[in-house]
């Protein structure tokens, strides 16, 4: 076996993450979950848990739910218009403070007609939004999750997930998974989700992992130090070897194959925040 | 460190079989067809080779295209006209003589923009339902490929539809969905021969985008076998190409191990030569809007069959040949067009509202029950799959398979 990942994915599977390559704005269950990034919540917006998942409930402790704006594109024009009516009356917008004004719409298109003049900080890609942004609805400005999701919790069985998906994945939870740590690192070491945890890895996306090699060592290759490197918390260069390389609470560190950069040598440890 | 042994087990039994059927090919001299003609019922299989030990075989998809017979005896009024020339048939005849006129070119380019808009903000490919316009004239040949989907009449989740036969004498084919479109000039060119949008579907395939595989498990014989079961699947490798853009043979490949997955688990059987699966719902990525910026990445545009099934024939030169066929809720047939907005129908002068229109006059499943229509469609795609080495990842969330189980055959 060429290697093995550190950790079981079923012990984590309650985290909700899955390895992304690309930082898929989503909340649909069947799509990579982005995490939270840091920063405070809004006003009344906690984290709670239903049968052991993590989600963002109101005030009232109901789950909010994201209607996905993008999903609704073929019922109009402007698809943050869309919950009137049988919706309204199913579902209760997550209305923002009094007097709060719009940064955020959803985006025109191309070759229609132009988009409005926007004040400035007003968001025009909705992949680049903030957690949370507020959009003009039709009861008023509602906050809107990571750009696409308006924010609702349901008038009946508020306390419930099960409408996860509903409609054709119109509306999903809004699942929380914890912003990944900022570790004390080399500026060439990022965080990456895997298998429902976080690992180390370089600027390439292989991973980093410890540990003593007993035989068949061609791929444990150092992971090397640049020119000026210098401490930082627990990481050090060491130049005991051909060329600089980092070591982590003073052992050498190695990097992962680049033609399979999650896989660590079965004898290896990965590197965690 | 060694290589992944259950990797390697399933990549020695593609290399055999590759390499089986390569050996055959090369000593007959036989060559690697562009197109092969789909055999007939009845037809006798050429002369296949034994299935490698283990009975496992596995193949990369090149060709996924809508199959089109070449001709223009088909489209007799030629291919379906563009949103500019339908808005001028919608004046009197004294008016788009004005129009057509190259000083009025202005006025005409800003007046059937403005038809591809509504005064609420919608377009006619976003918001097609919002526009009532005709339907496209259909394919008017009796000739069509595809897959008899409906043993010759609909069921009573179907609707009554005129049925095609195939250039090789295939009867009851069901392809509603190019009796719609198959006179589009992104399915059909000027020349009758396949449009810009094979071309572009292929690069799809090339790139990585929609790459798909297929891994068959439990074969015992290529030519008459009642229970195999087959892996059709999207990966996120990217083939290999020569430098004619045909895909090599021998790559290696991972089915896909991140959601959406689409790992399609079929059962099939192999007679005369010909694999065919039971019907089943086939999911499988098609990813439109790239960098757009209401994509939604794929999730929500996909190759849906419901009711799908696989007809591949077993070639001598190693590859597999034949059909997918099933029926796919209309409005993914136009996904495509809806995701671009706007700008499919003023630069790229779609009528998505036409085109929709046209889906729904064909469509021939999913009937429901309240108003009698049919929102499914029957659909069919050319398949042209080479031999591959495949990972065939089972697990669910991708992260425990390469510690899971060997691959090995079904037990029989």
């Amino acid at each position: 076996m060429r290697g093995s990942r550190l950790i079981p994915a079923a012990a984590l599977a309650s985290l909700a993450l899955t390895l992304s390559a690309t930082p898929a704005q989503a909340q649909p269950a069947d799509l990579p979950i982005p995490a939270a990034r840091p920063g405070p919540l809004p006003p009344g917006i906690a984290v709670g848990h239903v049968g052991g998942k993590a989600y963002y409930t109101d005030a009232r402790g109901r789950v909010l739910y994201g209607m996905d704006m993008r999903v609704l594109l073929r019922a109009g024009p402007d698809p943050a218009q869309f919950c009137t009516g049988d919706c309204a009356r199913t579902w209760e917008p997550l209305l923002a403070p009094a007097g709060a004004q719009p940064n955020i719409a959803f985006p025109t298109g191309f070759g229609g007609r132009p988009a409005p003049a926007r004040p400035a900080g007003f968001i025009v890609q909705p992949q680049e939004a903030p957690d949370w942004t507020i959009i003009a609805g039709p009861q008023g400005p509602q906050w809107v999750y990571k750009g696409w999701h308006m924010v609702f919790a349901r008038r009946s069985d508020g306390r419930s997930d099960r409408y996860d998906g509903a409609d054709g994945r119109v509306w999903n939870t809004l699942k929380y998974v914890a912003p990944p740590p900022v570790p004390a690192a080399p500026a060439d070491v990022r965080v990456q989700a895997l298998d429902g945890a976080y690992v180390l890895v370089d600027g390439r996306g292989r991973r980093l992992f410890v540990g003593a090699c007993r035989q068949g060592c061609a791929d444990w290759q150092p992971f090397a130090a640049g020119m000026a490197s210098g401490t930082t918390g627990a990481w050090r260069v060491s130049t005991a070897g051909d060329t600089p390389q980092w070591t982590y609470r003073d052992q050498p560190v190695f990097v992962a194959r680049e033609d399979s950069p999650m896989d660590i040598p079965a004898t290896a440890k990965g590197l965690q925040p | 460190m060694t290589a992944n042994p259950h990797r390697r087990r399933i990549a020695i039994a593609g290399a055999m079989a590759g390499a089986t059927l390569l050996a055959l090919a090369a000593a007959t001299g036989l060559p690697h067809r562009a197109t092969t003609p789909a055999r007939a019922e009845g037809t006798a299989a050429p002369a296949l080779p034994a299935p490698p030990p283990g009975g496992v075989l596995a193949f990369v998809v090149q060709d996924f295209v809508p199959p089109v017979v070449p001709g223009m005896d088909a489209c007799p009024h030629g291919t379906a006209p563009r949103l500019r020339e339908i808005y001028l048939r919608t004046l009197p005849e004294a008016e788009q003589a004005r129009l057509r006129l190259k000083e009025n070119e202005k006025e005409l380019t800003r007046l059937w923009h403005a038809y591809a808009l509504g005064a609420d903000g919608s377009n006619i490919c976003s918001q097609p339902d919002r526009f009532q316009h005709a339907p496209f004239p259909p394919v008017e040949s009796k000739l069509g490929y595809g897959l008899d989907l409906d043993g010759g009449k609909p069921g009573k989740d179907g609707c009554a539809h005129a049925e095609f036969e195939s250039p090789t004498g295939i009867q009851g084919v069901d392809n509603q969905e190019y009796r719609a479109l198959g006179c589009q000039p992104e399915i059909r060119g000027p020349d009758g021969n396949g449009g810009d949008a094979l071309t572009g579907m292929k690069q799809f395939h090339t790139s990585g985008e929609w790459t798909q595989v297929i891994v068959l498990k439990g074969v015992d014989s290529l030519v008459d076998d009642p229970d195999v079961e087959v892996i059709y699947a999207n990966t996120a490798d990217r083939p290999e190409i020569d430098s004619k853009g045909q895909f090599l043979r021998g790559v290696s490949f991972t089915v896909n191990d991140t959601a959406p997955r689409h790992r399609n688990v079929l059962h099939g059987r192999i007679h005369n030569g010909v694999l065919t699966t039971d019907p089943a719902d086939i999911a499988l990525a098609e990813t439109w809007g790239q960098g757009g910026a209401r994509d939604i990445r794929g999730n929500r545009s996909q190759y849906h069959y419901r009711q799908g099934r696989l007809r591949l024939e077993f070639q001598p030169d190693g590859t597999l040949r034949g059909m997918i066929g099933g029926y796919r809720p209309i409005f993914d047939v136009i996904t495509s067009g809806s995701l671009g907005g706007a700008g499919t129908a003023v630069v790229a002068g779609i009528d998505c509202a036409a085109q929709l229109a046209s889906l729904r006059q064909y469509a021939d499943g999913g009937r429901d029950p309240k108003t009698g229509q049919c929102t499914t469609i029957s659909s069919a795609m050319r398949i042209l799959a080479v031999p591959a080495f495949v990972t065939d990842l089972t697990a669910a969330d991708g992260s425990t398979p390469k510690h899971a189980a060997p691959n090995r055959s079904p037990a029989r």
